[in-house]
């Protein structure tokens, strides 16, 4: 099987089969531009990427090698966030600031699935929460003012009655 | 003994000095060491300095891609977070998509609610609690804080619409008294009622005021059935003659004759008006010409009913039979067979025609063979009244109950809560509005058939009823007729 | 959000000094596609250009990490990722990225199966940035007119020669679309002909007429 070298922001170069990395829409590109040539072994510098987190996506890139390509994002059916397979909820299962590492990265090299489920696994964060809860999970300061405060309570009031 | 303040500086200089590695080694030695209460409060203090306020971390569509997972409820609590959390949600994109999910697009767009006048009669029956929407809760200019974006106002509105009508939170107005006679018809177009009745006039009421406006005269007899259509009024009466009025003038501007007997129905869709006579013809009338078209003969009884749709007329007769013409040529395309009885109402589609008999069937047919595709079988009387949409096809009988089934012809759902014949019904954005003889008026979810309220307080019994999305008007079928208005706004 | 950009690179954040550093190699990697592409190494010169487009991509968000290393765990966690550029760096950054799709749509026309719908996205994202670019609109025609879209190739070829009507390649592209539009018109002439014989030929559809019993 053809490996590409795919280099971290810190310098760690990481030796991953193609099929591996084709996940990333971005990798995949390049690729067929280059008509899947070994490009003389030259790494590809990933700028945006530290070792540690880019480390994680290959892993999920990985698990997730012989998946099925995802299906085109329908922007408006009603959006699921309980399809989240085991692998993907134990893997995501990261302090914040991994987590949204790897939103950024599943951003930058466009990896649909891993950048849904990460998505999906804050959404399930904030899913049931007060306003309070989602303050206190995400370490938000609340800066209304105590008139702004009442005037945004009144404005999302509405849920209140039921 | 070292005191706390010499230990933490002989830690803190040893720490610093070594490599990052040693340093997180160090660290998980100590937090093995610790016991479980220690362990706890080192939790807590964790907590927060791990946590991350995204908000400031991630570009706005990455943030509005994991808001677009949230149901309208998170998205509000979100809302409250702080200012910068509150921005974000405040989409458009975001709400426009929720609005979709609820089929409450039209709220925003067609029916926009943020210009639908409230309802507040002159004088009202004691109102346990208001349906009126309280604007000062949405944030306009001026105000420091970005103003509630369109489609949050407009899911906001529908859903306390939607509430109103769940918990039967309406107001009911005046009633509509000076009818000598019984009320045949009615129809309103949110802003004035008009009302046919069998003592020969046509009277036009204001919503708002409750007030007769006009009194249309110069019908000989009963009127049977009319339109509003713009800013006129089609009149239909037992005089065989159909009368075109201005609404506002309440001049008569044209009569339509022709028909040999009593106009019986009238409707008038795309260029189009169709007419129906105890002569047992349909006539076809070019609009807004008025002149006759065709006359569409065939039926051999009385004809019930009829719809319209696309160029096309669907008539039930006490012939049992139902008819498909096309209104441009004047020809009986289809004869539907099947129906042992009176065929009492109908809808149909470019595809298929729904129909309801005397026969206690609902029957589906298709419209390009002409033959019945499924009977619907359940009911144990006359069906008066049915609607369908994509998803259902609601029916009313008058065996007392209202029946959901799919297009496939299973039956979904039965419904009792009726008291006698249930005489009409109105499916609508899946809403379904049912009104019996024994002046019950229930409101059920029109997909799942759930009981969502009976509405309380609608003083008399009905014959006629006309359902939009913010009101409910009925008219009574006693001499003389009074009509009842319940708002929802 | 951010804070206000200062004026000039002279005076930069510690982010905005990594960004620098990723622009200055995102144009080093650009000049070594060039040379590639000057010397007819067409694989290599893609690669470059892919290159310099990954230094510069997002280079506005970086790697948070190297930001933690050092800080203090204040009570905010982790500190704003976001960089505001200067007006000159993102000056670079545009012209980098325009540079490098107008290359790689080059460079991929130089194939000899080339992926048109490619070169199409590529010149796309160079319209993007510039709504003028010649050499984008031009490469896009020719693009449209190998996947057989004449209508759409003749409408980009024009505009490509807004600045430089005599062209010799945008014409000769133009009379390409001209010719293969004719052709396709006299073929759509030969099948319509042939259906109207059918027609005529054939039976009428019969509207189904009920009579009274």
């Amino acid at each position: 099987m053809p490996n590409i070298k795919l280099q971290s922001s810190d310098g760690e170069v990481f030796d991953v089969d193609v099929d591996v990395a084709k996940q990333s829409i971005t990798i995949k590109t390049m690729l067929e531009d280059l008509g899947m040539d070994e490009d003389d072994d030259e790494a590809i510098p990933l700028p945006n990427v530290n070792s540690a987190i880019l480390g994680k996506v290959l892993e999920w890139c990985q698990f997730h090698k012989d998946d099925p390509p995802p299906p085109e994002d329908e922007e408006n059916r009603e959006k699921r966030t309980d399809d989240l397979c085991g692998f993907d909820i134990d893997f995501l299962k990261v302090d914040q600031g991994t987590l949204f590492e790897l939103i950024l990265a599943a951003n930058y090299l466009d990896i649909k699935g891993l950048l849904d489920a990460s998505c999906k696994t804050v959404a399930n964060m904030i899913k049931g929460k007060t306003p309070e809860e989602i303050r206190k999970t995400f370490n938000i300061k609340n800066d209304f003012t105590p008139a702004e405060e009442e005037q945004v309570r009144k404005e999302n009031s509405w849920c209140e009655e039921k | 003994m070292r005191n706390i303040d010499e230990v933490l500086s002989i830690l803190q200089e040893n720490f610093d000095e070594l490599s990052d590695e040693d340093q997180v080694a160090v660290l998980q030695k100590l937090i093995l060491k610790c016991s479980l209460p220690q362990l706890k409060t080192l939790y807590l203090t964790l907590q927060p300095l791990i946590a991350v306020d995204f908000s400031h971390y991630l570009p706005q569509e990455l943030i509005s891609k994991i808001f677009g997972y949230l149901s309208a409820e998170d998205l509000s609590n979100v809302a409250c977070c702080s200012k910068q959390w509150r921005d974000i949600a405040n989409c458009d994109v975001l709400w426009h998509r929720l609005c979709e999910n609820k089929g409450w697009l039209h709220y925003g767009t067609d029916h926009d609610l943020s210009s639908e006048r409230p309802f507040s009669p002159s004088e009202s029956s004691s109102v346990i609690s208001s349906p009126t929407f309280v604007e000062e809760n949405l944030i306009h200019f001026p105000s420091v804080l970005s103003q509630t974006c369109r489609w949050k106002e407009t899911y906001i509105r529908a859903s306390h619409l939607d509430k109103n009508w769940e918990t039967g939170c309406y107001k009911v107005a005046p009633r509509l008294r000076g009818h000598k006679g019984k009320v045949t018809c009615l129809d309103s177009d949110g802003q004035v009622i008009v009302s046919g009745s069998m003592d020969s006039t046509v009277r036009v009421w204001d919503i708002f005021t409750g007030t007769c406006l006009h009194i249309l005269e110069g019908h000989t007899d009963s009127v049977t059935c009319l339109q509003l259509l713009g800013s006129e009024i089609i009149t239909g009466c037992a005089d065989s003659v159909i009368r075109v009025y201005n609404v506002s003038s309440a001049r008569c501007l044209k009569k339509l004759t022709g028909h040999e007997e009593g106009i019986l129905r009238l409707k008038c869709q795309g260029g189009y008006l169709v007419t129906s006579a105890g002569d047992k013809t349909l006539r076809v009338w070019s609009w807004p010409s008025g002149k006759c078209q065709h006359t569409l003969r065939g039926h051999l009884d009385d004809i019930e009913t009829f719809s319209l749709h696309n160029g096309l007329a669907l008539s039930t007769s006490w012939d049992a039979t139902c008819k498909v013409w096309d209104l441009a040529k004047g020809i009986c395309m289809q004869t539907l067979k099947g129906h042992s009885e009176v065929v009492f109402c109908c809808q149909f589609d470019m595809v298929k025609a729904v129909t309801g008999g005397g026969d206690s069937l609902v029957k589906i047919w298709s419209l390009t063979s002409g033959t019945c595709t499924h009977t619907l079988e359940g009911h144990k009387d006359d069906v008066y009244c049915l609607q369908y949409d994509d998803d259902v096809i609601a029916s009313g009988s008058a065996d007392s109950s209202v029946r959901l089934w799919n297009h496939s012809g299973e039956c979904l759902r039965e419904m009792l809560e009726h008291i006698g014949v249930v005489r009409c019904l109105s499916l609508s954005n899946g809403r379904l509005v049912s009104g019996g003889d024994r002046k019950k008026i229930v409101v059920w979810d029109g997909k799942t058939g759930d009981l969502l309220n009976v509405v309380h307080r609608n003083p008399n019994l009905l014959h006629l009823m006309w359902v939009s999305d913010t009101k409910l008007i009925t008219a009574s079928p006693e001499s003389p007729g009074v009509i009842t208005l319940l708002s929802y706004w | 959000m951010a804070e206000a950009a200062p004026l000039d690179d002279g005076d930069l954040s510690k982010k905005q000094a990594i960004a620098l550093k990723r622009i200055d190699q995102g144009e080093i990697y650009k000049q070594e596609g060039n040379m590639c592409y000057r010397e007819k190494n067409y694989k290599k010169a893609i690669g470059k250009y892919h290159r310099a487009l990954l230094q510069v991509k997002d280079v506005d968000r970086q790697d948070g990490q190297q930001m933690l290393k050092g800080m203090m765990g204040g009570v905010s966690g982790v500190e704003d990722r976001s960089c505001q550029l200067t007006a000159t760096m993102a000056e670079r950054v545009k012209e980098l990225e325009m540079s490098c799709y107008n290359n790689l749509a080059a460079c991929l026309l130089h194939d000899t199966n080339p992926n048109y719908e490619r070169v199409k996205e590529y010149c796309q994202n160079v319209l993007k940035l510039d709504e003028q670019n010649r050499k984008a609109w031009y490469r896009q025609g020719v693009a449209l007119y190998h996947l057989k879209d004449y209508e759409e190739a003749q409408d980009c070829l024009n505009r490509a020669r807004k600045k430089v009507p005599k062209d010799p390649d945008i014409l000769r592209y133009l009379n390409l679309c001209k010719e293969a539009l004719s052709k396709q018109l006299q073929a759509e002439k030969h099948r319509y002909q042939g259906m109207f014989q059918k027609m005529a030929e054939g039976e009428e559809e019969v509207i189904e007429m009920d009579d009274d019993k």
